[in-house]
């Protein structure tokens, strides 16, 4: 899972980016509205965390602007206006949660987890593929109700294909959605850790769908040839 | 103290109609004097060239008496004590007379030979008032001076004056109704700028238009100008203090959010004191960017709750959450939008947080007050805390830490307003709050 924070305070951005990290997202960041709109308007990503008051451009204009282009994106609005007119703005803008400053770093991660959720089409808080379980809450993998230890790449590719279980996804969206800005985006590793995953969980989970990706599926028939 | 007039208008009528009530009589009665010399003079005038006509036809007959050669033309000579006389004397004896006089005299005066003649008023014995012209002349072949006199009767004259006076006063009348008309149209007409100035102030008051539109007249223009200039001054007076409450909070919460993730979750009491510094921070926000009661702003309430509920959706969507409300027509708030909505928006949002699927707000009206009741079906508050709050708004964020905070913030802008907050037990099964706000009384244009 990919997010955006945009928020132009250096020291409050690097302590969501640090939660966020740990966290098990892939964090890319902005520091003003102008990089913040491009950034949101050029990358994929499953939740941007966008505080209203950015310098150059500020977060409702930018937010605006993205949903009047057709982006989708669930966005988590920071503010520090605290009355229920900027708050009622957002929504008109667009945004689907707002956190009024000063907040928790952990309810930063939990409403980017349930507006993820939501996002994909899932109710409950708990994912759920035959053995495989994703608790969205504690943001933890089990496997046959033990816990699962992955990689932090692991983590958010097997993330990714859970929250879309039963669709298939390209190497470039897997790539897209798990590596931030910064990394080197190379689609023969994702064949890679998909392995490493299969071995953890079991082949019969994760199948590869010749020429357009893999699925996550709880079907019992084992797929692909 | 002069005792006030009711209105301009009242003012300018009456000042005209003063102006017309002196006026009037004043013209009228100068016409009628005048008019009544000039008659007098040119019957004195008649008189006089009749006078002359007599004589000129006085011949001395080879008797040696006087005669007349030619009668004079005018029949009311001829018509018995018609007041139209005439009489030829000498040595007090009226040696030759008209028909009409009769068997009367006109008594003739002898004065001194005189080239013009003399006029007096006389009154006869029939009691006629009469004109009198007589002139004493010598005449050839008699050694006497001879006197002529003509009488006219003076009243055909008075009967020209009473007929002139009776049109003069009616005109004069007709003149004065058309005035006055005249003077009420032009008023009106002189007056239609001001009204309309009127007008547009009471739509700024009420909140319909922002500024006053410019009438066309250079004196009120001025006027509406300067009125503009204070509206202005006044809204962004307004909006200058909001925003630098707003950003005054932006400037202490931002690093108020560091300073707190930066601190380790052991130090409890110092977490304490950062969320006692966030509470002081928005609560006196809060009462600092309230509009508070300005004449004539209005806001629908329809509008907002509609907002709010959208965003409160958004905002629990968790919770597939039922929202019921029922808002009447006219219900309207003599207020701000803003600080509706922070009242609304607190107190929904806390229904939402308690509530286990259902959420009612509903507006009654009762003459000048607004009541909106939001209720939920959640557990509710004891009723010992809600006396509390009744009391006093600012027990609840002692009471009830985290929720308590929204409530005492709408009471303070309730109170602001000269309304209340008033918490009691719903039907639904948890907690209803009634909001108790000025209502207004006009219908947004």
């Amino acid at each position: 899972m990919r997010v955006l924070v945009a928020e132009d305070e250096p020291n409050l951005a690097a302590r969501i980016a640090a939660r966020l990290t740990t966290a098990g997202f892939a964090v890319d960041m902005a520091h003003d509205g102008r990089q913040a709109h491009f950034l949101g308007d050029t990358e994929a990503y499953d939740a941007v965390v966008l505080d209203l008051g950015l310098p150059q451009q500020d977060g409702l204009s930018v937010l605006e602007q993205w949903r009047a282009s057709g982006h989708k994106v669930p966005v988590l609005v920071l503010t520090a206006r605290s009355r229920w007119h900027e708050k009622l703005a957002g929504f008109n803008a667009g945004a689907d949660d707002y956190l009024v400053k000063p907040f928790e770093m952990e309810e930063v991660v939990v409403r980017l987890r349930a507006l993820i959720r939501r996002s994909t089409g899932h109710a409950t808080s708990t994912l759920q593929c035959g053995p495989l379980r994703l608790d969205l809450n504690a943001g933890m993998f089990e496997l046959n109700d033990e816990p699962l230890e992955l990689t932090a790449q692991e983590h958010r590719i097997l993330s990714y294909l859970m929250h879309h279980q039963g669709k298939v996804v390209s190497r470039t969206e897997l790539a897209e959605h798990v590596y931030d800005r910064d990394s080197e985006r190379d689609s023969n590793v994702i064949d890679v850790l998909i392995s490493r995953i299969r071995r953890k969980v079991g082949a019969r989970l994760i199948a590869t769908i010749r020429g357009r990706g893999f699925m996550l599926s709880n079907a019992p028939a084992s797929a692909g040839p | 103290m002069p005792k006030a007039v009711s209105s301009l208008k009242t003012r300018l009528v009456l000042a005209a109609l003063a102006w017309v009530a002196v006026a009037i009589p004043i013209g009228g009665g100068g016409l009628m004097l005048s008019f009544r010399d000039t008659l007098a003079d040119s019957f004195d005038e008649r008189l006089t060239s009749l006078l002359g006509i007599l004589m000129g036809s006085a011949e001395i007959a080879p008797s040696g008496d006087i005669v007349l050669a030619r009668p004079l033309g005018d029949p009311r000579f001829e018509q018995v004590y018609s007041g139209w006389y005439w009489s030829i004397s000498h040595n007090q004896r009226n040696v030759l007379r008209s028909r009409s006089l009769w068997d009367q005299e006109l008594a003739a005066q002898t004065g001194p030979v005189s080239a013009t003649p003399r006029l007096r008023t006389v009154q006869d014995a029939l009691g006629k008032r009469l004109r009198v012209a007589e002139q004493t002349v010598d005449l050839p072949g008699i050694t006497v001076p001879v006197t002529f006199a003509i009488s006219g009767d003076l009243a055909s004259l008075q009967a020209d004056a009473r007929d002139f006076n009776r049109l003069l006063w009616l005109s004069l009348v007709a003149l004065g109704a058309g005035l006055v008309l005249a003077i009420l149209a032009q008023v009106s007409f002189g007056l239609r700028p001001l009204r309309k100035v009127t007008a547009n102030i009471e739509r700024v008051r009420m909140g319909a238009v922002q500024t006053l539109e410019a009438t066309g007249t250079r004196e009120l223009d001025t006027l509406v100008e300067e009125i503009n200039t204070l509206l202005d001054q006044n809204r962004n007076t307004l909006e200058r203090a909001r925003s630098n409450a707003a950003d005054l909070a932006h400037a202490l919460k931002t690093p108020l959010s560091v300073i707190r993730s930066a601190m380790s979750a052991e130090k409890r009491d110092d977490l304490l004191q950062v969320e006692a510094m966030q509470r002081i921070i928005d609560r006196h926000l809060a009462r600092a960017a309230s509009a508070g009661p300005r004449r004539g702003v209005t806001t629908p309430v329809q509008p907002v709750v509609a907002a709010l509920v959208r965003g409160m959706s958004k905002i629990h969507s968790e919770r597939a959450l039922v929202f019921e409300t029922q808002i009447e027509d006219g219900a309207i708030f003599a207020g701000d939008a803003e600080d509706l909505e922070e009242m609304l928006g607190n107190l929904i949002d806390n229904a939402c947080k308690w509530a286990r699927t259902r959420v009612t707000v509903t507006t009654r009206l009762q003459r000048q007050e607004l009541q909106i009741e939001i209720e939920d079906d959640g557990p509710g508050i004891p009723r010992e805390q809600q006396a509390l709050g009744i009391e006093r708004g600012q027990r609840f964020d002692e009471s009830t830490p985290g929720t308590g905070l929204g409530l005492a913030i709408v009471s303070d802008l309730a109170t602001l307003y000269g309304g209340a907050l008033a918490l009691d037990s719903s039907p639904l099964g948890g907690l209803r709050a009634r909001l108790q706000l000025p209502a207004s009384a006009a219908q947004p244009a």
